[in-house]
């Protein structure tokens, strides 16, 4: 019996182990797919046309594989009424338009027969679309957006619902509601405020300005990041408010119905 | 030996809470099993623990509908945050563009 119970000991230890190089084997090898991606191109001899039309197309298609993963994430939260058919189609629409571009340029690619023309073309994946540099993150940001204005209006329309409730409420928790109340309807004040904005920092990032006027980009990119953050922090406290206020009314009701029962 | 005399110890109290979860669980399913017999549905009970008379309905119906705001609110909250982590993600990736100059 002794003898099973330290083999298994050991047997543990073994495990152990063997998880923790296997994190450690995965932690190095990620980057490492990723940096050999990108120094594809590089490896290619100068005058190995093929060698440059394939590294272009491995840029093209990781593109356009973030670009449906994207699309996906904007369906799924049309699809839990989360964001508008209206917002869907903007983000959607933008998607759209991207991954033709790319595909324009993937044929332009394939034809080459120059191979000036073929490293123009590898460069005009970056330059031109600025997938990953401006529209994931622009379009991920306007995704955000979209549902924090959603979270707002849904909040502002609860407001006569809950001043409803509040009357109907015991005299004795009135106070408490009504405090939470105000500081609810102040945080949506805070929220609607950012909105406007973020709504004109959204123009300014493009790939034109990425690559012409980075100053600008950076600050639009920074007051967009600090007014969304504003507003989220905003409507995270006005949503604490109204969970406590159901609490206290859930339990003034519950406490209403056992007096008369 | 101890350690066999400690191992055993402790299969006995597992059983006893498995045995324990068990007849819970059993109690529970009868309880709802006998309402059922009871012909009352759902609508009933709710009805029943509606106000009663010189209390408004209205109240009632604000405050249930409310509290379906609420759990709205906390399912959206929780979508922000997996956007969140797709900008984050986002950001991270943005390094692959930023190597091309014009």
């Amino acid at each position: 019996m002794q003898k099973i119970y330290t083999g298994i000991q050991h047997l543990s230890r073994h495990l152990v182990a063997l998880t923790t190089l296997s994190i450690l084997a995965l932690t190095l090898l990620l980057p490492a797919t990723v940096q050999a991606a990108t120094t594809q191109l590089q490896r290619c001899a100068p005058g190995d046309l093929q060698c440059i039309i394939a590294a272009g197309n491995q840029f093209i298609a990781n593109r356009q594989a973030s670009l449906t993963t994207l699309s996906g994430k904007v369906t799924t939260q049309l699809n839990n009424h989360h964001i508008t058919g209206d917002q869907a189609n903007v983000l959607h629409s933008d998607v759209t338009t991207n991954q033709h571009g790319l595909s324009t340029l993937k044929t332009k690619l394939d034809a080459e027969t120059n191979v000036q023309a073929a490293r123009q073309d590898v460069v005009n994946i970056f330059v031109q679309f600025r997938i990953y540099a401006v529209v994931l993150p622009r379009d991920y940001r306007r995704l955000y957006f979209d549902i924090e204005v959603n979270l707002d209006a849904r909040l502002k329309s609860a407001e006569p619902r809950i001043q409803q409730a509040i009357k109907h409420a015991p005299p004795s928790k009135q106070a408490q509601l009504n405090k939470l109340f105000n500081d609810y309807q102040a945080q949506l004040a805070i929220a609607e405020a950012q909105f406007d904005h973020a709504q004109a920092d959204f123009p300014k990032l493009t790939p034109s300005n990425y690559n012409y006027n980075r100053s600008s980009y950076l600050a639009s990119l920074a007051n967009l990041k600090a007014s969304e953050q504003t507003a989220h922090n905003a409507l995270v406290r006005a949503a604490n408010d109204l969970h406590q206020m159901v609490q206290i009314i859930k339990a003034s009701s519950t406490a209403a119905s056992t007096a008369t029962s | 030996m101890n350690r066999i005399i400690h191992s055993r110890q402790h299969g006995i109290i597992l059983l006893a809470i498995v045995a324990i979860v068990l007849s819970l669980a059993l109690a529970a399913c009868g309880t709802h099993a006998s309402a059922s017999s009871g012909g009352s549905t759902p609508t009933n009970t709710v009805s029943a623990q509606q106000p009663q008379s010189g209390q408004p309905t209205q109240s009632g119906s604000d405050s249930s509908s409310i509290q379906s705001s609420d759990q709205q609110v906390q399912s959206i909250l929780k979508s922000l945050n997996d956007t969140q982590n797709n900008i984050n993600n986002s950001d991270a990736a943005a390094s692959q563009d930023s190597g091309q100059q014009p």
